[in-house]
């Protein structure tokens, strides 16, 4: 994991250092001198060869100094940890509005699988992840915004909000990145359930003669359920990091937002740090994903068991 | 059935796991930053609805800063924010007139060595006393070689040490040669005057003599200001206070101030005319300026080396048409010199218009030994591509054949000023001396066309030198003349700086340099 850290970093470097354009007539503006822009690449190091920028950047971020943003002149570290705070918070809420959504719609589909329900579930889950963020988005702020002003426009919740208003204001930039996440989501607890139910265990518990309500909560779900965390979890680096169109969209001031931002003035430090970040993230994730499908799966348990036992 | 019965037992555990994960995640270092951010707003920004006050609380959206130093601005976005907190020697007004700020009066027998009359009785917001010291630090680290401020570049004829301090409200400018309005230099974006002990980092030292203090910044989200109650102006400003949100976007400004979530828009592009109509609770502020986008031609490479050859260009351009429907109307039409009716010294110019002519425009390639017409590569950023394609379109019937290529802002920056044919916008300068000593004085880094006219170059140093409006007024006139018929650049159109308000906000007025004042705004 580490490894993979460190070659995303050097990736990083390398990158922006074939990009055209250059860091001191981003810095000043388009009127800058040639003299300044001299001065400000030298006070940025800039002189230097890029495997000696590389080491001594390297050296400071894993001794925890993360320098300055070249850009903004403001140390980067509490920069990335608001914006990924307010990530965070954006995938929290998200998730919960999300998951029950999605996962009802899937258990609902499958369990009238073929009937009415399930032909109306399926159809707008399909639909639904077709319809990218961009386009949910500006439907959203043109009807629920502009039209009928119930909702602000922007997700830049106001200093000092309550989470009523903060639901409020965060409420359209959630709805708009979840028809592609409940409707993939919904799909997967979809088929998994059906597997399940057509599954030897099942019929043996029916035919014991338990009561179908019971089948399906105590076996039927259980089961079916796992292949579902392990989606959703994989969805957790996304959220949090991915998006970027949704952020600029509806000004959220999240890390993709800030990414963009950084992509943009090629201001290195600041990258480096976002894309380590977000790499980290989603490594944990599926980190998390893994444990969590073997603790909640016997058989998977069971097997790492027998493995560490050999 | 062992499974589902050790699953249900794991799983108030495995909630209890997930929860733990969320809260982390919430709470960890980020805390500190971010509430004390939330806390300090909360009890300093009224937010957008806290009327009932005579002057009320204005929000407005503007770029984020990429820096708050005054010294070092360089962008739109850092005016917008630094603005309300600093005031300058001489204040521009919306009609390009100067007025007394920091200094109530100036005078120059030669041009040459200027002094003002300083205010008294001003105190900067941290209650220190504003004085001729403050003037002399202030213009010292402006044109100070090591600061690298972008003033630094316009100043040439300042150095450390030119301004002297009289006495404690008269500071004196000795510069290197003669500069007729200097005064109206003096207000440049970058030269606002903070405190001669000031320590940097204005983010967390805002220290003006402005209007409103900065009560908050959050980089790259918002900043709230107060008013300053101590503002020398009496009665201003009227405002209780304000809070500019910051966006990346301009699409997302627009859907801001349409839903009322902003009261102003400080800068609106010229292709978003259309997205506030009339009645659409939005008003459109518009300012003619002297901004304008520059068609340049290497007049030391074939075939723009011709004169005939430029000329046939410029006459391809129909200027009203792209007045009309590429600015709305929101621009005027220009006669390919820089100096645009809003400048006292150009507004009686008596030059015939250059009309579209594509005739007169082949006869002259014809004469120029180009039959079959000329093919070169137009190189040009961002949104003003748009432009660029409309001259490539006008110009084809006449037999150019332009490819338009259209770079990212920095990578044009980069090789501008070796290009063949480009095109960039040049935005308001205060004096009318300052586009043609940038980019058409020979040999100067930003000569785009590498032209050179010694007969414009020594009007220019006497335009330079020139106190009395008439002399300046006449000198302008053959300048202009020189520039429209030698063509070093096709200049087909000067656009207005546009802003807009909601209905509910009065006093607020777009500026042609861009500049943002609210001392008199109020919003209901």
């Amino acid at each position: 994991m580490l490894g993979l850290l460190i070659v995303v970093s050097i990736g990083i470097f390398a990158m922006v250092e074939i990009l055209p354009g250059d860091v001191g007539n981003l810095i000043l503006g388009q009127y800058a001198t040639a003299e300044n822009v001299e001065l400000v690449r030298r006070e940025l190091g800039l002189d230097r060869a890029l495997a000696v920028r590389y080491l001594d950047w390297m050296g400071g971020f894993v001794t925890g100094d993360w320098g300055d943003s070249w850009r903004l002149g403001i140390p980067i570290a509490p920069l990335v940890a608001a914006r990924l705070y307010n990530s965070v918070i954006f995938a929290v809420v998200a998730f919960a509005f999300i998951i029950p959504v999605s996962v009802t719609a899937g258990v609902v589909s499958a369990l009238r699988r073929g009937r009415l329900p399930d032909r109306l579930i399926n159809g707008a889950s399909a639909v639904a992840i077709t319809i990218p963020e961009f386009v949910s988005s500006m439907f959203l702020i043109l009807f629920f915004s502009l039209l009928l002003p119930w909702f602000p426009s922007s997700a830049m919740v106001p200093a000092g909000a309550g989470p009523l208003t903060t639901l409020r204001y965060l409420a359209l930039p959630i709805v708009a990145i979840s028809p592609v996440l409940v409707g993939y989501i919904a799909r997967t607890v979809r088929a998994s359930t059906i597997t399940e139910l057509e599954a030897d265990y099942t019929r043996t518990a029916v035919l014991k003669g338990l009561d179908w309500r019971t089948v399906v909560r105590r076996h039927v779900l259980r089961n079916a359920l796992l292949p579902a965390i392990t989606v959703i979890a994989n969805q957790i680096a996304w959220l949090v990091g991915g998006l970027v169109v949704i952020e600029n969209v509806f000004n959220y001031p999240g890390i993709g937002q800030l990414l963009l931002q950084a992509a943009l003035v090629q201001d290195v430090p600041l990258l480096e740090a976002i894309v380590l970040i977000l790499a980290a993230v989603l490594m944990l994730s599926n980190l998390v994903a893994d444990i969590l499908a073997t603790v909640l799966n016997p058989r998977v348990r069971a097997q790492v068991a027998q493995e560490v036992r050999r | 059935m062992g499974l589902p019965v050790s699953t249900r037992r794991r799983l108030p555990l495995i909630a209890a796991f997930l929860w733990l994960l969320l809260i982390a995640a919430a709470c960890s270092p980020i805390e500190d930053t971010a509430d004390d951010a939330l806390e300090e707003g909360g009890s300093e920004a009224a937010g957008s609805e806290g009327g009932g006050q005579p002057g009320g609380t204005l929000t407005y959206a503007a770029a984020p800063p990429n820096t708050l130093d005054p010294h070092m601005a360089s962008s739109l976005g850092d005016i917008h924010s630094i603005q309300p907190v600093v005031s300058y020697l001489v204040r521009l007004g919306t009609n390009l007139e100067l007025l007394p700020d920091l200094a109530t009066e100036w005078s120059s027998e030669d041009g040459q060595t200027w002094t003002f009359k300083l205010r008294e009785g001003v105190t900067f917001h941290d209650g220190s006393e504003f004085t001729a010291e403050d003037v002399v630090a202030s213009f010292d680290r402006l044109v100070d070689p090591e600061v690298a401020s972008a003033a630094a570049g316009s100043f040439t004829f300042l150095e450390v040490g030119g301004t002297t301090a009289v006495d404690d409200h008269t500071v004196e400018f000795a510069l290197t040669e003669p500069v007729g309005d200097f005064p109206a230099w003096t207000t440049a974006y970058q030269a606002a005057i903070l405190p001669a002990e000031w320590e940097g980092d204005f983010a967390n030292n805002p220290i003006g003599t402005g209007p409103f203090t900065l009560a908050e910044y959050v980089p790259r989200q918002r900043a709230v200001y107060e008013a300053n109650p101590d503002y020398f102006e009496n009665g201003m400003p009227k405002l209780d206070g304000m809070e500019v949100v910051y966006y990346e976007d301009f699409g997302a400004q627009i859907t801001a101030i349409q839903s009322g979530e902003v009261d102003v828009m400080t800068l609106l592009p010229g292709d978003l005319v259309d997205t506030v109509p009339e009645g659409s609770g939005v008003q459109l502020l518009s300012a003619p300026s002297a901004s304008h986008s520059q068609l340049t031609m290497r007049v030391d490479t074939e075939p723009w080396d011709d004169v005939r050859v430029r000329r046939a260009l410029a006459l391809t351009v129909d200027r009203q048409q792209i007045v009309d429907e590429l600015w709305g109307g929101h621009a005027q039409v220009a006669n390919d010199h820089t100096f645009s009716p809003v400048y006292a010294e150009a507004e009686g110019l008596d030059i015939e218009q250059r009309e579209q002519d594509i005739e007169q425009a082949q006869q002259l390639l014809e004469e120029a030994g180009h039959p079959d017409g000329v093919s070169a590569e137009l190189t040009t950023y961002g949104g003003i591509g748009i432009f660029a394609q409309a001259v490539a379109e006008m110009a084809a019937p006449a037999g150019f054949d332009l490819e338009i290529t259209v770079e990212p802002t920095d990578v044009y920056y980069q090789h501008w000023t070796d290009l063949e044919l480009a095109m960039e916008t040049w935005l308001h300068r205060s004096s009318p001396a300052q586009m043609p000593s940038l980019s058409f004085q020979c040999g100067v880094d930003w000569n785009v066309p590498k032209w050179c006219n010694e007969e414009y170059d020594e009007l220019l140093t006497q335009l330079n030198g020139a106190v009395d409006e008439g002399e300046r007024a006449e000198i302008v006139a053959q300048m202009a003349a020189i520039q429209h018929e030698e063509v070093p650049s096709i200049i087909a159109w000067y656009q207005d700086t546009l802003s807009a308000a909601r209905d509910n906000v009065s006093g607020f007025e777009a500026h042609p340099a861009n500049f943002v004042d609210f001392r008199n705004t109020t919003v209901q």
